[in-house]
């Protein structure tokens, strides 16, 4: 149930504060997101239950509120009250009390606070039903109405209104740019070395999550080692640089393909070839498969992860790796936006086995993989934050099964949440990106000065 | 009454089709949005693989897990189509040879004891409980009983009127209620099949080749 700590927040206050036509709104903008595919999926659910235990909430805590077919049903209650017996919607319906603020109450504290959008659950149904889809049109429906939870709005925001999600301002990105190329020519022996900033006809334009230059600078000296050895025309805007978009969890489509527009925008300004995606699973997911949609518009350029650019570089010989550099027992936790929604399963297994010289897959793996509980918005909503790190143990569990020293994890939310997994279960292990793996095994000549 | 029963069975049979094809028409008629991505993956590959591999117990941790169940699904519906089939030969007057009888009759068994074991599960386990309405216990039973009477049939050519009947109700009740899955699966494996193939997750590499 419903924390102490959330029983006595405003937001909850709100909710339980909500006039009958605030909750009526709300209808509006469902019905419009209703489509074929959402109303088949909405009317297959046979309520087997077998769902339940390939979510991590449920398996951490065995609560009914946790068990897909439970969220699922709290949308699809609402489709049936709106729909005939024959499937259709009803021309005139009885609006007053389909929603009120229980069913609203409900509604936040499964499809916000126990559910990470992994996909997990839509991967592993028997029906084949994408609850993780309906999960967020009913995210997008409570959006609607301004109730997303305050703190994940919040990163929103300010990612709209500061043009990345920590509001860093743009000297202070420029600044730490130019004071990672200082340690980038020093690195490298090369004075000519430099992290571009709005280089016109860059082929790639790459994007990174604003908590690397904002904490863990170094993670973004390790991919610019890896463009510099790839002797790569790239460069990074000054202004639209953010690849995250807490929209996709917030369920904002407007927000999140505003924050989407403005890395084309930076496409179309400095006219590069490729949008390249840093290490961040749901940027991944929200710039590559879901901005298109947000936008009704096809990309005229290619968006890559930087995943696929580092293994072509091997697969084409730009870069050297020597594995001996990196002889830690390594694991690779595999992020759920990037993999199982993403597609991106093969390629970090290539660029670990040719950066590492011990590789141990954690089981299951891959499109399989257990979420970290990192995803979803969950890291925003420190109200959830219990829950995340109770749900967080069956990745602790994988991990500590394999015996590894280092967790690769090609995307910084995981990071967040594998670290904070790291504190709370004792792990004693070290997590990094494979931009980092790869920077530790890269073999560069150093220019004489 | 013989045939007065089996004209009703064949007209609440049409009813059911009839009913399933308006839901389904209403349903496609919500329309579909554009797409616009780019596809890295093969839609129609996922698609052969959600009605392929995809549908093996090993190929979802969730039938994996629980592979009695799964099993017990599996053959629960095989009872169902060896019902309607033994229906089918009683309105058209087919006869078939006693293996076959034999057959079906095993297969009615087997298909009644995972129905009830299923209706069993739905009633003992709390959180199947919990998530379980009115409808899931209902579809359920009057399934069960449809087998059941079928089964009996095999035997007895007296249960066939009260075969006839149920079949009739259950004919009526399918797309008013769960039993209504049977004309969504399809569609619902297919957007499964498209989503994840087009994103280049499904099928698995190892299946690609």
């Amino acid at each position: 149930m419903v924390s102490e700590k959330v029983q006595k927040d405003p937001y909850l206050d709100r909710i339980r504060n909500l006039k009958p036509d605030q909750l009526d709104s709300a209808l509006i903008p469902f019905k419009q997101l209703l489509d074929r595919k959402t109303v088949a999926n909405l009317q297959s659910c046979v309520n087997c239950g077998l769902c339940a235990e390939t979510c991590h909430y449920y398996q951490a805590t065995g609560e009914l509120e946790a068990i897909p077919a439970y969220k699922l049903r709290l949308v699809k209650s609402l489709f049936k009250k709106l729909s005939t017996m024959l499937g259709g919607l009803k021309e005139k319906p009885d609006v007053t009390g389909i929603l009120d603020s229980q069913i609203i109450e409900r509604w936040v504290d499964s499809l916000y606070g126990r559910c990470t959008l992994c996909g997990r659950c839509a991967l592993n149904c028997t029906m084949g039903i994408n609850i993780t889809r309906l999960i967020r049109m009913a995210r997008t429906t409570l959006a609607s109405i301004d109730l997303v939870p305050p703190e994940l709005q919040s990163t929103v925001t300010t990612a709209v209104e500061k043009g990345n999600n920590m509001g860093i301002p743009r000297e202070e990105w420029i600044d730490t740019l130019q004071w990672l190329s200082e340690e980038l020519q020093m690195e490298v022996g090369d004075q000519k070395a430099l992290l571009p900033v709005d280089k016109p006809g860059a082929k790639l334009l790459y994007t990174v999550n604003p908590r690397e230059p904002k904490f863990f600078p170094l993670s973004l000296l390790a991919t610019a080692k890896i463009f510099y050895a790839a002797k790569e025309r790239w460069t990074v805007a000054s202004d639209y640089y953010d690849v995250t978009n807490y929209g996709l969890y917030s369920g904002n489509d407007d927000e999140a393909g505003l924050l989407s527009s403005r890395l084309r925008e930076s496409m179309v300004k400095l006219g590069a070839k490729a949008l390249v995606l840093g290490e961040c699973g749901h940027g991944y997911n929200s710039n590559r498969w879901e901005a298109p949609e947000w936008l009704a518009a096809e990309d005229r350029f290619e968006v890559k992860s930087i995943i696929q650019i580092i293994a072509d570089y091997i697969r084409q010989g730009r870069i050297k790796l020597d594995r001996s550099r990196n002889q830690k027992l390594v694991t690779l936790h595999d992020p759920c936006n990037l993999v199982r929604l993403g597609g991106i399963i093969e390629e970090q297994r290539f660029i670990l086995n040719n950066a590492v010289t011990n590789f141990v897959e954690m089981h299951p793996n891959r499109e399989k993989n257990y979420c970290c509980c990192g995803g979803g918005g969950q890291l925003a909503m420190t109200r959830y934050a219990k829950r995340r790190l109770e749900a967080g143990k069956i990745k602790a569990d994988q991990i500590r099964k394999t015996g590894a020293q280092v967790v690769v994890a090609p995307c910084h939310n995981c990071i967040d949440q594998l670290s904070e997994l790291n504190r709370e279960y004792d792990l004693k292990v070290e997590i990094k990106t494979v931009s980092e793996v790869v920077a530790d095994a890269l073999v560069i000549e150093k220019k004489e000065k | 009454m013989f045939t007065i029963l089996k004209l009703g069975v064949a007209a609440s049979g049409l009813f059911c089709a009839g009913v399933l094809m308006v839901v389904l028409i209403r349903t496609f008629a919500f329309g579909q949005k554009p797409v616009y991505a780019r596809p890295s993956g093969s839609s129609f590959a996922g698609v052969m693989y959600a009605f392929g591999w995809g549908m093996l117990p090993w190929e979802k941790e969730s039938a994996a897990k629980h592979i009695w169940t799964y099993m017990g699904g599996i053959l629960y519906h095989i009872g169902i189509l060896v019902t309607m089939l033994f229906l089918a030969t009683i309105l058209l007057r087919i006869s078939f040879p006693m293996i076959w009888l034999y057959l079906a009759r095993i297969l009615l068994a087997i298909g009644l004891f995972c129905g009830v074991a299923l209706l069993i599960k739905r009633i003992l386990k709390p959180h199947l409980r919990s998530l379980s309405s009115g409808d899931d216990y209902w579809a359920n039973f009057l399934v069960d009983l449809f087998i059941l009477l079928a089964l009996i049939s095999t035997y007895a050519e007296k249960a066939l009127i009260p075969f006839l009947i149920i079949a009739i109700i259950t004919f009526v009740y399918i797309p008013f209620g769960k039993l209504r899955h049977c004309a969504f699966f399809f569609y619902s494996r297919i957007i499964f099949g498209a989503y994840f193939g087009k994103r280049g997750v499904l099928p698995h590499p190892s299946r690609k080749t």
